[in-house]
């Protein structure tokens, strides 16, 4: 194999992983500080594509209005996220995990039919706007300028995520409720808004996640499905509620699948869980755990 | 009866217990005590096998019990009670109790019918202990006294040899402290049950305890009869502070 | 007094489910059977989630593999028997397998592991299309002769959920069952007392993957065709709703609920498509309104009308 094609693979890699990444933040946030498997995050994603859509259609085809929507669509998420925890989940909080992991499911089920009432079951596409259509010429072959916007996306959510979790108060207190919740309650410390927080930043990283996906996949109501699978994944490798282990493992993800498809074109869906069940197995808290 | 040999956890940077040792002597009642975060709770999690200590062993009856699996170290004859009753909260009393005589009796992988050897000793210690009235009741709608006597009868009904028992009177009614004491000295004796005990409240540990160990900050401070610890000017200053 | 009208009711309700073709058309007949054979299934899932404690997502791997199992065997070599034992039989050897790495972990983290072993087994069983028939699956199986009218498979439906059900109703209430309960509760109270947790949990897990085996073959008898999809997360999802709405703290709830999402979806889909849509609604109402299920809310209010009787007394 040439060496420019392999350097170009790795690039791509990269990029999806930092697009897996910008997905898998948000669901180990919740996991880390709630301590729930939140089923809804992949519908997120979906509401997000289907937001980008309408956005879109209002906005125009424009570099800045693709940018503009994104925005606004995982703001719209966030908001509904927002909802989401302060009229259903917050009732749950102190009942068994279950119950609140069912509650997220069960919005699966309403987020998925919801869509199909008000969009269609008609798969919708978004076209790639100027900035981003094309290819740069980068090692001796062509990438897609499109993977750049999974690289800024992904680098953007890193940024932003570790000003939260060590920049502000309430993120140092996520972190403490993410290793030690019980501390955190004996110190007296409401945690309430802490959930709310991470469930509601949750949100907008699913709905930025779909906004961006949005020009590459077909927008359909079952788009959530498998990418949330894959996702968790990403989460369980890097250690449940472990944003830098998301980070890593989201890499590694997105470079393996690159390069899985050239070397193992027929079970690269099985070795994501292979992977994982392995990681689970050995190292149980993660791929950074000691 | 059980030895503790050169005992020491940390946990990351905070040292909770270092080069601890000291002997439980078999037969007596024997107490811990030393104020909060002196690693009273660590220790019984290691005697009990839900923490592996970094360093030292701890023996019963001359047999290495250190690192073993909380199952096995329980069917060696170390029962134990929990500080906040911990039990199995939607069984009903009796059925809490029914376990630990199931396993006690070898009947663990039985899948059909019903074990009435374990239901009429479960009978049996309901009605010395004086919980018939709560027989059936599911532990989460019992009271906390109820929970914590249930604590004492399941830890009985592991037919133990040395008795672990974390605060006993923690949460309790002062008025009923007493009843309590009872209890457990009338266990110790006629039973030949060891009792290893924490406990922050002193004079209910001079008026029961023949053997008192104080631990502060992970270290062992004193070890001896209760009338020398009330003596011992280490125990003092934990207790009453630097002037006194 | 009470025990014996309960059984009396059981008796007759047993006796309308075996003369129902009598009386009933072959679609009703239809549904009732998927009722049997989901609502075996959800007992069998509920064995670890209700009273073991364990987050199994799932326990769709179990019916699946089993259901493929013998409908590969009797494809290939006919023999109706041996292809009835196998699917069981491969059903507690993914369960053992599974188990055993399954019980070194607890809460969320098992939970986890359940969905990335499950996943893994789908995505072979999918991708693998000279051996399992892929994405298509296998759309005939054949049966043997003694199930050849829609009469005779319902009637085999419902004694495999019988026996089963009786076999499961025994087992909760063993004295095995009351250690998975403790176990489940509290599992450092369960080790306190001697109880070796990880085997109890193991025991636990092969048994419930038995009898998710059995309703695989039910699942063979019902559909007479196989595909990935029962296999597939969603499957699982579906059938942890059902354990839940009907109430996982009781043994009854998983078969109520069942036979309530089956009815609910089977009517609605002749009125409109979103039956996910009606789904997810009753399970957000259950979660939000009844945690303890259909069941356990009766249960609740007769207990609470009993208690006020007494109390006026």
């Amino acid at each position: 194999m040439d060496l420019s094609i392999v350097a170009s693979y790795l690039l791509i890699g990269i990029s999806r992983g930092m697009f897996y990444f910008v997905l898998a933040a948000g669901l180990t946030l919740i996991l880390g500080v709630l301590k729930i498997i939140n089923f809804a995050h992949g519908s997120l994603y979906m509401l997000g594509a289907f937001f980008m859509y309408t956005f879109i259609g209002i906005a125009g085809q424009g570099t800045g209005a693709f940018f503009l929507s994104a925005v606004m669509a995982a703001i719209t998420v966030g908001f509904i996220s927002f909802i989401i925890e302060q009229m259903l989940l917050k009732h749950l909080y102190g009942k068994e995990h279950l119950m609140q992991m069912l509650l997220t499911y069960s919005l699966v089920l309403i987020f998925g039919d919801s869509v199909e009432m008000i969009w269609g079951t008609d798969y919708y596409t978004v076209a790639m706007p100027k900035l981003l259509s094309g290819s740069y010429h980068i090692f001796g072959t062509y990438i897609s300028k499109f993977y750049l916007l999974f690289l800024i996306s992904g680098l953007l959510t890193v940024v932003l995520l570790w000003l939260y979790m060590y920049k502000t108060k309430l993120g140092k207190i996520a972190r403490a409720v993410a290793t030690n919740r019980s501390m955190v309650e004996a110190l007296g410390i409401n945690a309430d808004a802490t959930f709310m927080y991470a469930f509601v930043i949750g949100g907008v990283l699913a709905g930025l996640g779909g906004a961006i996906a949005s020009p590459a996949v077909n927008i359909t109501s079952q788009m959530g499905d498998s990418i949330i699978i894959k996702v968790f994944l990403v989460v369980i490798v890097g250690g449940l509620g472990n944003i830098w282990g998301s980070l890593i493992a989201a890499i590694i993800f997105g470079i393996s699948e690159s390069f899985g498809v050239l070397i193992f074109p027929r079970f690269e869906i099985a070795f994501p869980f292979a992977i994982a069940a392995i990681v689970l197995i050995l190292k149980p808290r993660g791929i950074l755990s000691k | 009866m059980l030895q503790i040999k050169d005992i020491s956890k940390s946990f990351e940077k905070f040292l909770a217990l270092s080069n601890l040792s000291f002997d439980v002597p078999e037969g007596k009642i024997t107490a811990l005590i030393g104020p909060n975060g002196a690693g009273k709770s660590t220790l019984f999690n290691i005697i009990s096998g839900h923490l592996r200590p970094e360093k030292g062993k701890i023996v019963l009856k001359n047999k290495d019990i250190t690192g073993l699996s909380p199952h096995i170290i329980s069917s060696l004859g170390i029962g134990r009670t929990f500080q906040i009753p911990s039990l199995f909260p939607k069984l009903t009393v009796k059925e809490n109790i029914m376990a630990a005589y199931i396993v006690r009796n070898g009947k663990t992988f039985k899948f059909f019918g019903i074990d009435r050897k374990s239901e009429m000793a479960a009978d049996s210690i309901i009605d010395k202990m004086n919980l018939s009235e709560v027989s059936n009741t599911p532990v989460t709608s019992c009271s906390y006294g109820v929970g914590k006597e249930l604590e004492i009868a399941m830890a009985m009904a592991t037919n133990p040899k040395l008795l672990l028992m974390d605060e006993p009177t923690a949460g309790i009614p002062k008025t009923e402290v007493g009843n309590i004491i009872e209890k457990i000295k009338l266990l110790c004796e006629l039973e030949h049950i060891t009792v290893f005990f924490t406990e922050h409240d002193i004079s209910f540990v001079l008026s029961i305890a023949s053997k008192i160990v104080v631990l502060n900050q992970g270290e062992l401070i004193f070890e001896g009869v209760p009338k020398e610890a009330m003596e011992s000017s280490d125990v003092k200053e934990i207790y009453l502070g630097k002037d006194a | 007094m009470k025990f014996n009208r309960k059984v009396y009711i059981l008796l007759i309700l047993i006796a309308a489910a075996l003369t129902a073709p009598l009386v009933l058309d072959s679609y009703s007949i239809l549904v009732l059977s998927e009722i049997f054979v989901t609502a075996l299934f959800a007992l069998s899932l509920n064995l670890v989630l209700g009273y073991g404690g364990m987050l199994q997502f799932h326990q769709a791997v179990f019916l699946g593999v089993s259901a493929y199992s013998y409908s590969l065997f009797v494809l290939h070599s006919g023999s109706f028997i041996i292809g009835i034992v196998l699917g069981p039989a491969v059903a507690v050897i993914f369960g053992t397998v599974m188990g055993v790495f399954l019980v070194r972990l607890s809460g969320i983290y098992f939970g986890m592991l359940t969905i990335a072993l499950g996943q893994l087994v789908w995505a072979v069983v999918f991708k693998w299309y000279s051996f399992t028939g892929g994405g298509n699956g296998i759309p005939s199986v054949p049966l043997p002769g003694f199930l050849s009218t829609s009469t005779e498979r319902y009637e085999a439906t419902l004694i495999i959920f019988l026996i089963s059900a009786f076999a499961l109703y025994k087992i909760v209430n063993s004295p095995f069952g009351l250690l998975l309960k403790a176990t489940g509760q509290n599992n450092t109270r369960a080790e306190s007392i001697s109880v070796n947790t990880k085997v109890v949990r193991l025991t636990g897990i092969v048994l419930s993957s038995f009898f998710a085996g059995i309703s695989g073959i039910s699942y063979v008898i019902y559909s007479q065709s196989v595909s990935p999809d029962i296999l597939y997360w969603k499957n699982s999802a579906e059938i942890l709703v059902a354990c839940l709405v009907g109430g996982i703290y009781t043994f009854a709830g998983p078969i109520v609920g069942s036979a309530v999402i089956i009815l609910i979806t089977t009517i609605a889909s002749q009125y409109m498509e979103y039956i996910a849509f009606v789904l997810g609604i009753i399970l957000l109402v259950s979660v939000l309104f009844m945690p303890d299920g259909i069941v356990g809310f009766i249960k609740k209010r007769i207990g609470d009308g009993i208690a006020a009787n007494k109390r006026y007394q």
